[in-house]
């Protein structure tokens, strides 16, 4: 490429040609390969090179590409999407709680001291064990059970609503529904029912589905710990809580550690 | 699990790990890399949903590029990860500007030819950034300024030249050396305009 093309391109690039001129650069890109090729490359340099800038593909014709759509369009890529939307919806609801925790923080501060004040003359006394359950269960700070990007899952909105509402039955019914038809389950929505099915004092099956949580990958299986030990709370049960719950202060990394070991004291 | 939180995995085990779809890793990633995405993003126009959107490309986007032929990344996941988010998000801007509402980009009617020519936008900004740095130091910052659209007199003046004429020399230099070096590596062919 000689200089005062050089200079041409350049001009076309920063629009400093006149209409005339701007259909001759285009007349000869039509007819003069070399020339086209010097010039797309040149705004890719300018567009690439420019952090306010972004150089889109515009007219690339690749193997590549065919091969990337067509891994787009695989099932692993399909399976891929919805961990990414499982995991974006807990991470961002553990977000959203601990945001709120934060905000309780002083809130739940000037709560205590008053409590303390008015109780202060009576004596100290070990907490009932259903006493623990009802102040240890926070369902508030559970993750939602409701994809975003989904239409499919009505069954989840409604069954997200009962169990805010403390329909238990509902929601269980409604998740039931959900499972039956699609035959497959999400450790969080796994995570509602077993707590449905505690909350309906369905120790048995509860416990199943916390000890299957525990065992398993899901992003909530540290979760099914500490509801194995809320359950055996519940159930007056403390020999089996204080089990659980010496498993959860092993690690200090682990959920709920020191709510753990605030209600070991307790026991 | 739990071990892992305080470790640093390689990049290719964060790679490896997408292509097996490990959501404990992909937990990871969030944990680690997401606040900063998304302040980037909310503090250039985009809003908590967008960051999210922008978060999710980005993984897919490795996902497919890795599954279809590993590649490894020179420095660290997080930085590395972080460029991809950016430059998504520029992309966005570009979009918005050209062509397409902010609203309706996240409703793509051809979701894998967009994917796919968004992996081989932002393979072609690591070829040429590569390249960019194989080049002299001095042709580097000359080309710097002049791609980002510095008139000749002030590239002179910024390095002392004689004449705005003297700059333009060396601009046309360093340019062609720059888009040599680029046409020569074989992988400009999968990535060069029509």
């Amino acid at each position: 490429m000689t200089s005062e093309e050089h200079e041409l391109i350049s001009d076309y690039l920063n629009d400093r040609l006149s209409s005339t001129q701007i259909v001759e650069v285009e007349q000869r890109m039509r007819i003069d390969s070399t020339f086209r090729e010097q010039v797309l490359i040149e705004q890719q340099l300018f567009e690439t090179l420019n952090p306010d800038e972004w150089s889109l593909a515009k007219n690339i014709s690749s193997e590549k590409k065919e091969l990337y759509q067509k891994v787009y369009k695989s099932k692993a890529t399909e399976g891929f999407k919805k961990t990414l939307e499982q995991v974006n919806t807990e991470y961002q609801s553990t977000q959203r709680n601990s945001s709120k925790k934060s905000f309780k923080k002083w809130y739940t501060a000037a709560a205590a001291i008053l409590i303390i004040g008015s109780l202060v003359f009576l004596l100290p006394r070990k907490s009932s064990s259903q006493e623990l359950y009802a102040e240890s269960i926070d369902l508030s700070e559970l993750p939602s059970m409701v994809v975003r990007n989904t239409n499919s899952a009505v069954n989840l909105n409604l069954a997200q609503e009962a169990f805010e509402a403390k329909e238990f039955q509902k929601a269980l019914e409604l998740i039931l529904k959900e499972e039956q038809i699609t035959q497959k389950i999400s450790g969080v929505t796994l995570l509602y029912k077993g707590i449905a099915y505690l909350e309906l004092k369905n120790y048995d099956q509860a416990l199943e589905i916390f000890k299957t949580i525990s065992s398993s990958t899901y992003i909530v299986s540290q979760e099914g710990h500490w509801y194995k030990a809320l359950l055996f709370l519940k159930k007056e049960d403390r020999e089996s809580a204080r089990k659980v719950l010496n498993l959860i202060i092993t690690n200090p990394n682990h959920y709920k550690y020191k709510e753990a070991k605030k209600i070991l004291k307790e026991l | 699990m739990v071990e892992r939180k305080n470790e640093v995995l390689k990049s290719s085990e964060y790679l490896e790990a997408l292509v097996a779809n490990d959501s404990i890793i992909i937990r990871e990633i969030y944990d680690r890399i997401f606040p900063s995405v998304q302040s980037y993003i909310i503090k250039n126009g985009g809003s908590q949903e967008i960051a999210e959107d922008v978060f999710q490309k980005g993984l897919i986007q490795l996902m497919i590029r890795y599954r279809n032929e590993p590649f490894t990344i020179n420095g660290s996941f997080k930085a590395y990860f972080f460029t991809v988010c950016r430059n998504i998000w520029r992309r966005e801007l570009k979009n918005s500007k050209t062509k397409v509402t902010k609203d309706t980009f996240f409703e793509l009617q051809n979701e894998e030819h967009e994917l796919a020519l968004l992996a081989l936008e932002q393979e072609r900004w690591e070829l040429f950034n590569e390249k960019l740095e194989q080049i002299s130091e001095n042709c580097r910052q000359v080309l710097s300024l002049y791609f980002k659209k510095k008139s000749y007199l002030e590239i002179k003046n910024i390095f002392n030249y004689n004449s705005e004429s003297v700059v333009r020399q060396r601009v046309f230099k360093c340019k062609n050396k720059l888009i040599e070096i680029i046409t020569k590596d074989p992988r400009f062919k999968d990535l060069k305009e029509l």
